[in-house]
């Protein structure tokens, strides 16, 4: 196994925004309904959901389908906040 | 497994709250419940008003009770994914409808087995929706892998790349971008076990935890602990070389901290 300069530089993107204390995806998937319709039209993070926000961080795979619930709901509920991925 | 991708917490996180029907999203139960029926399915009139009338309390009570009362509340849920499903994740399921209906019954399934860790701090449709939303993109995730489209853990233990330096870097940069890379190549050889290592490089070429996981014999959650520790082993190693948090943090956005 040789680490190239992509997996190195991911590793440090990873590193900096690692805390000591984190949840996992399955606590995140508990707290991520509510998330989800706590978000403002601006889509930022209200307060006392930075445990969320920082596991958006590390996972790509829960950020994956954190916007596809987003997007979903917002098909069904057009008021749901947050920008759109491409905004 | 994918609901033991879910249900992993259930028997370890057991919730704190019961299901409060009267705590809502914006602090008003009648908000609450016109936002349910908004963001439920939308059906005849008769299946609007059964569902306006479903609390959070009424959704879990009708899933995990059984008669008529439970089967309107699982063919109304049913509905509600299926649409989710389909939106979130349709065009990467294929045109097969068979696929859509497994999807949408093991979300059923994972939605109703899961019904003592709703926490009821959202619609429960909502929760629901992220549950499924989960079940269909690990089975994406899975199908990817055995169609080439995603590398497989196996792929990521026999490739081999060799390291070049980083392009269109000043000299000055490039060596201080190099001591902390160095350092972390240092550390990955020297704090991280073996598994740690394949863990943390096959999740960093994207190969799906649940494959990750499986081939590690280790439950996600698990998974999890194995990969934060590895991270929270490295940063300390590179803190005890007297790297700061914002070099770590320079370093992670392409530019060197002096």
């Amino acid at each position: 196994m040789n680490w190239t300069p992509d997996d190195l530089a991911k590793l440090l993107g990873l590193l900096d925004v690692t805390e000591t204390e984190e949840i996992d995806c399955a606590e995140f998937l508990h707290r991520i309904a509510a998330y989800v319709e706590s978000l403002g039209p601006s889509g930022a993070p209200p307060e006392g959901t930075s445990a969320v926000v920082q596991h958006l961080r590390v996972c790509p795979e829960c950020c994956e389908e954190f916007l596809a619930l987003r997007e979903a709901l917002r098909a069904e509920h057009p008021q749901v906040g947050g920008n759109r991925p491409t905004e | 497994m994918i609901a033991a991708r879910y249900g992993a917490s259930v028997t370890e996180r057991p919730s704190p709250h019961p299901t409060d029907r009267r705590k809502t999203i914006d602090g008003t139960a009648g908000r609450r419940r016109t936002r349910l029926a908004r963001i439920g399915p939308r059906g005849d009139a008769t299946t609007e008003l059964r569902r306006e009338r479903r609390s959070n309390d009424e959704w879990v009570a009708a899933l995990g009770g059984t008669g008529e009362g439970s089967a309107l509340a699982a063919r109304d849920l049913e509905t509600f994914l299926r649409r989710i499903v389909g939106r979130a994740a349709g065009d990467r399921l294929g045109a097969a409808e068979e696929d859509l209906d497994e999807i949408v019954q093991e979300s059923l399934a994972a939605v109703v087995a899961s019904l003592a860790s709703f926490r009821g701090d959202s619609a429960f449709t909502t929760w629901a929706a992220g549950i499924a939303i989960r079940v269909a993109f690990t089975e994406i995730r899975r199908r990817s892998v055995r169609a080439g489209r995603m590398r497989s853990i196996e792929a990521v233990e026999a490739e081999s790349g060799p390291l070049a330096s980083a392009s269109e870097e000043s000299p000055g940069e490039a060596v201080a971008r190099g001591q902390i890379t160095h350092s972390l190549e240092r550390a990955i050889a020297t704090v991280l076990t073996e598994r740690q290592r394949l863990a943390v490089l096959a999740e960093l070429r994207g190969v799906p935890t649940v494959e990750i996981a499986e081939r590690l014999r280790l439950k996600p959650n698990a998974l999890y602990k194995l990969l934060h520790d590895a991270r929270k082993k490295l940063r300390r190693a590179l803190l005890a070389e007297g790297f700061t948090a914002e070099s770590m943090h320079e370093s992670a956005r392409g530019r060197v901290a002096r």
